[in-house]
């Protein structure tokens, strides 16, 4: 994790958006961004995300609200004049100029020598490892080739943010996970600030040191990935980060720092009691499928369950259960594949249990 | 055993080769069949007659025909200062008797008139007053009915148009002629009209040319740019003159730009002029009128390319710290340079051809070629100096051509 610094980098307080006067696309978003830190903005389509990085660039204008980089407001700070390095979906590298004029641009509009730009323009080369494509065209690149390039050209002039919106997108499976690791090599070595938007959640997961999740033009929880994952704050979260068992039902009492859920009648969980779940109200789990066991004398202070198998999927590292349980199907449990033991098989009933402790109940959100 | 496996692989990949070029075969035989209703139309329409009246430029066969033998005869004479031999003068009696049974003559005359005035006359004449038979050598004749007939000049110029190939046209088409020693001099300075007339072309279409560039390269942009629906209205206000005929649109700008005319009145009304302005039958008419119907070529050239550029690389390039204006020029503007070179091509080489526009609002000095060869067509009959000209428009256009391509690469565009 990252060392907290003494000062946030980027503010947004209550800004809000909106493109008819009538519907937000973002509404009352305030955040704050650490200076070197890795924040990613994560949501479905049409949720504000990406109206968010355009405030941030400058090519929307907030309506209401104030956006602070570096202790400077920049609601009035023309785009061309913000120092943000940009990475677009597509690439938008120039195609009527070499790799190298394209890398040298942000440094020749800003009246940088001549030398001095070649110099910076090699460096970013190597720095991408492709220090033989700049006399090619862009088009004359592999797509991976071109993020680097689209990476090195907002680098180049040593930003003191970096806005990326959804570089990877484009890229087939592998190539987008190694772009990844390269991305986080570079955010490393840098120390720059980065704010990068995608939909994609286990990209979120494994980059960011902490993820913003969008919902509807509102953040509905920010906050590293473990907690994410393992704490969300409502129902929304549970079940847009990662895979969820989202049984609902109804919240019967609240013991100490646990609630009870009853799912249906005559079968109640036990879990952590997330932010405003109170009795009476619907609540919704939030259980992993990974965290759900089959071996139920091993678990002290669980929740068990019977259920029966209605699908088994292989998936080569673990195996992928579909189950009906407490009279809901759709309910999912992974275990891991270990090669000598035999998984259960479809059609028979089971006993499944999870500790108290590896579930949460979380408000239903919206209500 | 390896020997046979290697041979087999190679043949393997010769089966391969030829079974991809049979393949290629039928695929190009495919797309010659679908072309070939097309070539027989073009090639009996357009590419026979064009080539015939080009071919008019350097064949001279009126004279030929009218008198064949004193053709024959003139091709061994040395020329002046000596006359040709008598036998020459028989045979152009004998050759005129029998033309002017054909109405002959007279054509052979009109091709005569185009070296000099007054020679259609003399063959007339020379043909009405031949007698029948005579007993005196027509040496002697000839030159009674007519003196110029004892003048070598005269004889020299039949001898240039009896012959069936003549450098002539293609000379005078440029302002130049032969004279009787065979240099090549600059005709008088009064008669000198074509030469102005091919740098008035290319100026009047450099300007109409330049002048839609800057109207409507910013239309192309906002047509791009603009949401569809809007966009999609807007253009038909850009199609709408695209459909309607040339001559009602210049026709319109006949009754709008008249000195009491809708313009002028509204000029006069706003107080910008006291005096009606003269907008018609100036180089001020030539260029409104062809800018107006040539417009639509460029703008949709451009905006054809445009559609294709996406506004993000605009905004990259202003995230990237250039102004917008700079951003517009170093990354838009570039991209947009096959359009820019399409409408251009389109405009110049169309009005390089203008010929109703400039012959209805354009005065005496705003002539443009095409003008002049339809006079030529149509008035004078001179269908060899016509294809002449046209030889060197046509020279003109495929330069224009090769110049835009070099610069801007036409062939790179994609319509659409």
């Amino acid at each position: 994790m990252l060392a907290p610094a003494s000062e946030p980098f980027v503010v947004f307080s209550n800004i809000d958006k909106t493109f008819d006067g009538r519907t937000y696309v973002a509404s009352n978003l305030s955040f704050e961004v650490e200076k070197g830190e890795f924040l990613s903005l994560l949501g479905p389509s049409g949720s504000g995300k990406t109206t968010t990085l355009m405030l941030l660039a400058g090519f929307e204008a907030p309506s209401s609200g104030t956006i602070l980089l570096g202790k400077r407001r920049l609601n009035d700070v023309p785009p061309h004049r913000r120092d943000i390095g940009m990475v677009f979906q597509n690439y938008a590298l120039f195609p009527h100029m070499t790799v190298a004029e394209n890398i040298a641009f942000p440094l020749s509009v800003r009246g940088m020598a001549r030398a001095e730009q070649k110099q910076l323009v090699e460096r970013s080369l190597d720095m991408i490892e492709l220090p033989q494509v700049g006399d090619r065209r862009p088009s004359q690149l592999s797509g991976g080739q071109q993020q680097r390039v689209a990476l090195a050209r907002a680098l180049v002039f040593e930003p003191r943010l970096v806005l990326m919106d959804e570089p990877l997108g484009a890229l087939d499976k592998n190539l987008r996970e190694t772009m990844q690791y390269e991305i986080k090599r570079l955010h490393h070595r840098l120390g720059v600030t980065v704010i990068y938007v995608t939909h994609d959640q286990s990209e979120a997961l494994t980059m960011s040191d902490r993820v913003a999740v969008f919902h509807s033009g509102r953040i509905e929880q920010i906050a590293s990935p473990k907690q994410l994952y393992e704490d969300p704050a409502n129902a929304f979260v549970a079940n847009f980060v990662g895979e969820n068992n989202g049984l609902t039902g109804e919240v019967t009492a609240i013991e100490g720092d646990y609630a009870v859920l009853s799912v249906a009648p005559g079968i109640a969980v036990r879990g952590r009691a997330g932010a405003g779940v109170a009795p009476g109200h619907a609540a919704v789990l939030a259980l992993r499928p990974e965290n759900i066991s089959f071996d139920k004398k091993a678990l002290a202070a669980a929740n068990h369950l019977s259920g029966s198998i209605d699908e088994i999927i292989y998936c080569g590292d673990r195996w992928r259960l579909h189950l009906t349980v407490a009279g809901h199907n759709g309910f999912i449990v992974k275990i891991p594949n270990r090669t000598a033991t035999a998984p259960p098989e479809a059609g028979e009933p089971v006993e499944i249990s999870w500790t108290f402790d590896d579930c949460k109940i979380v408000a239903d959100g919206r209500g | 055993m390896e020997r046979i496996s290697l041979g087999r692989a190679k043949n393997r990949v010769d089966d391969l080769q030829a079974g991809y070029r049979a393949t290629r075969r039928r695929e190009a035989w495919r797309a010659f069949l679908l072309v070939v209703p097309l070539l027989v139309f073009l090639a009996a329409t357009f590419i026979y007659p064009i080539g015939k009246l080009l071919l008019l430029s350097v064949r001279s066969d009126e004279v030929a025909d009218a008198i064949p033998r004193t053709a024959a005869a003139l091709a061994d004479w040395v020329g002046p200062p000596t006359l040709p031999s008598p036998q020459t003068f028989d045979l152009l009696a004998a050759d005129l008797r029998r033309a002017s049974d054909q109405g002959a003559v007279a054509v052979a005359g009109r091709r005569l008139n185009n070296y000099e005035a007054g020679f259609r006359t003399l063959l007339l004449k020379t043909a009405r007053q031949l007698p029948a038979t005579s007993d005196r050598p027509y040496s002697e004749v000839l030159p009674e009915i007519d003196k110029r007939w004892g003048e070598p000049e005269t004889w020299r110029l039949l001898k240039r148009a009896a012959s069936r190939d003549t450098p002539d046209f293609l000379l005078r088409a440029i302002d130049r002629e032969m004279t009787s020693d065979g240099s090549v001099v600059p005709v008088q300075r009064s008669q000198s009209v074509y030469l102005d007339a091919f740098a008035r072309t290319f100026s009047i279409s450099a300007c109409v040319t330049l002048i839609s560039l800057v109207l409507g390269y910013p239309v192309a942009y906002l047509l791009a740019t603009l949401p569809a629906r809007q966009s999609n209205l807007l253009m038909i206000f850009v199609i709408v003159p695209f459909w309607t005929s040339l001559l009602v649109r210049t026709t319109a700008w006949y009754v709008l730009l008249q000195p009491n005319g809708v313009v002028n009145s509204l000029l006069i009304k706003l107080g910008l002029t006291g005096a009606p302005v003269a907008l018609m039958f100036n180089r001020t008419g030539v260029l409104i009128g062809m800018t107006h119907v040539l417009l639509p070529f460029m703008i949709l050239s451009n905006y054809a390319v445009m559609r294709g550029v996406s506004p993000l690389y605009q905004r990259a390039a202003v995230s990237l710290g250039a102004h917008p204006v700079v951003a517009f020029v170093r990354v838009y503007v570039p991209q947009t340079l096959p359009g820019i070179g399409a409408g251009t091509f389109l405009v110049f080489v169309l009005a390089l051809g203008y010929y109703i526009t400039p012959a209805l609002l354009g005065g005496a000095s705003d002539e443009m070629i095409s003008q002049l060869i339809a006079l030529q067509m149509d008035q004078q009959l001179n269908w060899g100096l016509a294809g002449a000209l046209s030889v060197y428009l046509v020279l003109f256009t495929l330069a224009a051509y090769f110049a835009f391509n070099r610069f801007v690469g036409i062939d790179r565009l994609r319509l659409g």
